[in-house]
C-alpha cells in the first residue's frame, strides 16, 4: 500500500514537471516566429544585395562598360602589331 | 407514462441521427472543401518562381543573367497631391508625368506604374517616402554586354499565361532547360500573420534553370560586331553578318550581324531584327559556293588542280543562255587553280558539265547545302532542292557557281568549313555544355556529319584557295605571312523572276591558318554602296577580323609567305 503510494506520488510529479517544462518550453518558443520571420527577412534581404552585387560586377567588368569607360577616359586601341617570327638558322644545308 | 419514453427516445434518436448526418457531412461530403479552408485560414500557399538559367560566354561571363528587379505601382486612392507626386516619379521612372497622373486619376485601387525597374531607382523612389506607392520583387532578364549576340542569344517575353518564355535564338531553343521549374510551399502564419516554427511545408520542391555555357569567345564577339559595324556604316550596306566557326569541332565562336536589337527593351525595335539572318536568310551564294563544286569534283577524280578548261576562251552556251564571266574577261585553257582565283564562272561551268546533274546533287547534299545544319538555335531554315526532273542543264551550269541555289550563310560556312576539317564536316554548334541546378555538368560532344571529301581533296582544295587569295582580286587585302584560304563572292539577288541589276550580296569565305585551321568565317554585307564587289568590301572586313584573331590565338605569321 505503501509502495503504490509513492510510486502514485512519482508519477504525479513527473507529470507536473514535465507539464512545468512543456508550459516553460513553448512560453519560449511562443515567440521564435517573429525572431524566424526577422531571420528570413534577413536573408532574403542579403539574398536581395548578393543579387544586387553581383548584377553590379557584371556590368561593371563587361567589355562595353570597359570600352566605354576607356574612350572617355582617352584611351585608343592600339592599331599597330608586332609580331616576333622565328628566326633562321645560321647557315641552311640545302 | 409509456409514449413519454418513447417520445423522448424518438427525439434524441432523432438528435443522434441529425449530428451523425452533418458530421458525414462535414467528414466526408465536404472534406476537401473545409481541409483547404483550414489550410488557407492557418498557412498560405507561397510560389516559388525558379530562377532562370543564365548564359554563358566561354568564360564564364554572363551574356543573359537573372537580375532582381521591381514593379513599382501605386494606390490611387491614397494619393492626394496626384500632380505632385507624378511630377517625383517621372524623371525616377523615365515615364512623362502627365502618363502617371493619369494613372494616378483612374478610381481603382491598384494600378501599376512601371515594372522591371533595377533596385536602384527602386531605393531612389523609396526615399521619397510617397505614400500610397508601393513596390512589388520580380525577377527580370539582364544583357551585361547589352545588345552583344542578341540575335544569337534571342529574348524572354512573355507567353498566353504571362509567365516567361524564350523566344528567338538560345532564348528559345533552349527554354524548357532555362526556365527550370516553379515550386509551391505553406506558410504557416500565427494570428498576426506572422511566420511560426513549422515553416515552410514543403509541398514541390523549386528546380532553378540550367545555366548554358557557350563555345562563345566574348572577346571574339566584341570585336566581331564592333569591325562589322563600322564596316556596314563604311560600306553604306544595308546590312552585314558575320559567322565564325572552329572547323574541328563545329563550334560556333562567334555570330554577329548588324543592324540588331536589344534584349533587354526588344519591343521597341522591329521583329524582322528578332530573327538571327545567319540561319534565316536564305540568298544565292555567288562565287562562295565554287570551292564547294571545285571539291567535288576533284575529289570524284573528274579535275585536277591543273586540268586546262577546253570552254573558256569567250562566253559558254547552255541552251538558251549564254553564261559569261563576272568582268567578261575570258582566259583560253585556264587550269582549275586559275578557274577559282579568277572565279571564272565559264571554267565552272566546264566542272558542272564534267560533273552532270546527279553528282551535282550528291554533292551538294553531302556538303549540306539546302539542309538545315541542326545548330542549337530556334529558326533555322533550309530550302529544300528541286526534284531532279525539274533541273535543266542551265540550272545545273548555274548552281556551279552559286546561282539558282539558296542557302543560309549557316550551311555554306558549315559546308565550307569540311574543306578546314579535313574533309570531315561537323555539326555546329553553339553552346559547350550546360550545368543544371545541382551544379551537374553535361558536355555536348562534338558530332561529325559527313564525310563530303577526302583529306587528300580537302589538302588540294585548300592549296587552290590559298592560291586564291593570294593571287586573285582579294590578294591586295591579305595578311601577308598568313597562310590564309579563303574565296570571295559577288552575289545577284533574285527579284521576281530575274537579277536586281544594281543590288549585290557581297561575301567572303576563308580559314586560317590554312595548315591548322583555328577558324573559318563567313563575311556577307547585303547591298554595299560603296562597291557592290565582295572582295572590295567583304574582304577586307574578313581580313581585318582574321588578323586580329590570329593574333589572339598567338598564331605567328609563317616565314617566306
Amino acid at each position: 500500500m505503501k509502495r503504490a503510494k509513492l510510486f502514485l506520488t512519482v508519477l504525479v510529479g513527473i507529470t507536473l514537471v514535465l507539464s512545468l517544462a512543456q508550459i516553460a518550453v513553448s512560453n519560449a518558443f511562443s515567440t521564435s516566429g517573429i525572431a524566424l520571420g526577422a531571420m528570413q527577412n534577413q536573408i532574403a534581404q542579403l539574398q536581395n544585395e548578393n543579387m544586387v552585387l553581383r548584377t553590379q560586377v557584371f556590368t561593371l567588368s563587361s567589355y562595353t562598360h570597359i570600352a566605354s569607360s576607356a574612350s572617355e577616359m582617352g584611351f585608343v586601341p592600339s592599331k599597330s602589331q608586332i609580331v616576333l617570327g622565328t628566326s633562321k638558322p645560321l647557315a641552311i644545308r640545302q | 407514462m409509456r409514449w413519454r419514453y418513447i417520445t423522448i427516445l424518438i427525439i434524441f434518436l432523432f438528435a443522434f441521427a441529425t449530428i451523425i448526418g452533418k458530421l458525414f457531412y462535414w467528414q466526408v461530403v465536404q472534406a476537401d472543401m473545409l481541409s483547404q479552408l483550414g489550410k488557407s485560414q492557418y498557412g498560405q500557399v507561397v510560389n516559388l518562381q525558379p530562377k532562370r538559367g543564365d548564359i554563358e560566354t566561354s568564360d564564364g561571363f554572363p551574356l543573359a543573367t537573372t537580375a532582381l528587379s521591381y514593379l513599382v505601382f501605386a494606390n490611387p486612392k491614397e494619393i492626394t497631391n496626384v500632380d505632385a507626386v507624378a511630377t517625383q516619379l517621372a524623371p525616377l521612372l523615365s515615364i512623362d508625368s502627365a502618363t502617371i497622373s493619369a494613372k494616378l486619376q483612374t478610381n481603382s485601387y491598384w494600378v501599376s506604374l512601371k515594372d522591371f525597374v533595377p533596385s536602384q531607382t527602386k531605393d531612389e523612389v523609396e526615399k521619397l517616402n510617397i505614400p500610397g506607392v508601393g513596390f512589388q520583387e520580380d525577377y527580370s532578364r539582364l544583357y551585361p554586354e547589352a545588345s552583344m549576340a542578341a540575335q544569337l542569344l534571342g529574348f524572354v517575353g512573355k507567353d498566353a499565361n504571362g509567365d516567361d518564355k524564350g523566344y528567338f535564338g538560345l532564348e528559345g531553343y533552349y527554354d524548357r532547360q532555362l526556365m527550370g521549374r516553379a515550386g509551391q510551399a505553406v506558410q504557416i502564419h500565427d494570428a498576426l500573420g506572422r511566420p511560426i516554427l513549422s515553416q515552410l511545408s514543403g509541398v514541390q520542391q523549386t528546380q532553378d534553370g540550367r545555366t548554358l555555357v557557350l563555345h562563345v569567345d566574348r572577346a571574339v564577339q566584341y570585336l566581331v560586331e564592333n569591325i562589322l559595324k563600322e564596316n556596314v556604316d563604311k560600306f553604306e550596306a544595308t546590312s552585314g553578318m558575320v559567322g565564325i566557326m572552329d572547323p574541328k569541332t563545329g563550334a560556333i565562336i562567334a555570330m554577329a550581324s548588324y543592324p540588331s536589337f536589344s534584349e533587354s527593351d526588344y519591343w521597341d525595335y522591329d521583329q524582322s531584327l528578332y530573327k538571327n539572318p545567319f540561319i534565316t536568310d536564305l540568298y544565292e551564294p555567288g562565287s562562295t559556293m565554287k570551292p564547294l563544286v571545285m571539291a567535288g569534283a576533284i575529289n570524284d577524280g573528274l579535275v585536277t588542280p591543273y586540268t586546262q578548261c577546253p570552254i573558256c576562251s569567250g562566253p559558254v552556251q547552255v541552251g538558251d543562255y549564254a553564261i559569261h564571266t563576272w568582268d567578261d574577261h575570258y582566259f583560253p585553257n585556264t587550269t582549275m587553280m586559275d578557274v577559282l582565283k579568277h572565279s571564272d564562272n565559264t571554267g565552272m561551268v566546264y566542272v558542272s558539265e564534267k560533273m552532270g546533274l546527279d553528282r551535282m546533287l550528291s554533292n551538294f547534299s553531302k556538303f549540306g547545302v539546302s539542309d538545315t545544319t541542326n545548330i542549337d538555335l530556334q529558326g533555322e531554315v533550309a530550302s529544300t532542292i528541286r526534284d531532279r526532273q525539274t533541273w535543266y542543264p542551265v540550272d545545273v551550269a548555274t548552281s556551279a557557281f552559286g546561282q539558282g541555289i539558296a542557302v543560309t550563310p549557316m550551311e555554306l560556312l558549315d559546308g565550307f568549313a569540311a574543306i578546314a576539317n579535313n574533309g570531315t564536316r561537323m555539326e555546329p554548334h553553339v553552346v559547350d555544355h550546360v550545368i543544371t541546378s545541382d551544379g551537374q555538368t553535361l558536355t555536348i560532344p562534338p558530332k561529325v556529319v559527313d564525310q563530303p571529301i577526302t583529306p587528300t581533296t580537302a589538302k588540294i582544295v585548300t592549296e587552290m584557295l590559298v592560291y586564291t587569295v593570294n593571287k586573285g582580286e582579294a590578294a591586295f587585302a591579305r595578311l601577308p605571312g598568313y597562310r590564309i584560304a579563303g574565296k570571295t563572292g559577288t552575289a545577284s539577288i533574285p527579284v521576281s523572276g530575274h537579277y536586281d541589276p544594281t543590288k549585290t550580296i557581297a561575301s567572303f569565305i576563308g580559314f586560317a591558318p590554312a595548315d591548322n585551321p583555328k577558324f573559318a568565317m563567313l563575311v556577307i554585307m547585303n547591298d554595299p554602296k560603296a562597291s557592290p564587289w565582295g572582295s572590295e568590301t567583304a574582304a577586307p572586313v574578313f581580313f581585318e577580323i582574321a588578323k586580329n584573331l590570329l593574333a589572339y590565338y598567338g598564331v605567328p605569321p609563317t616565314p617566306g609567305e
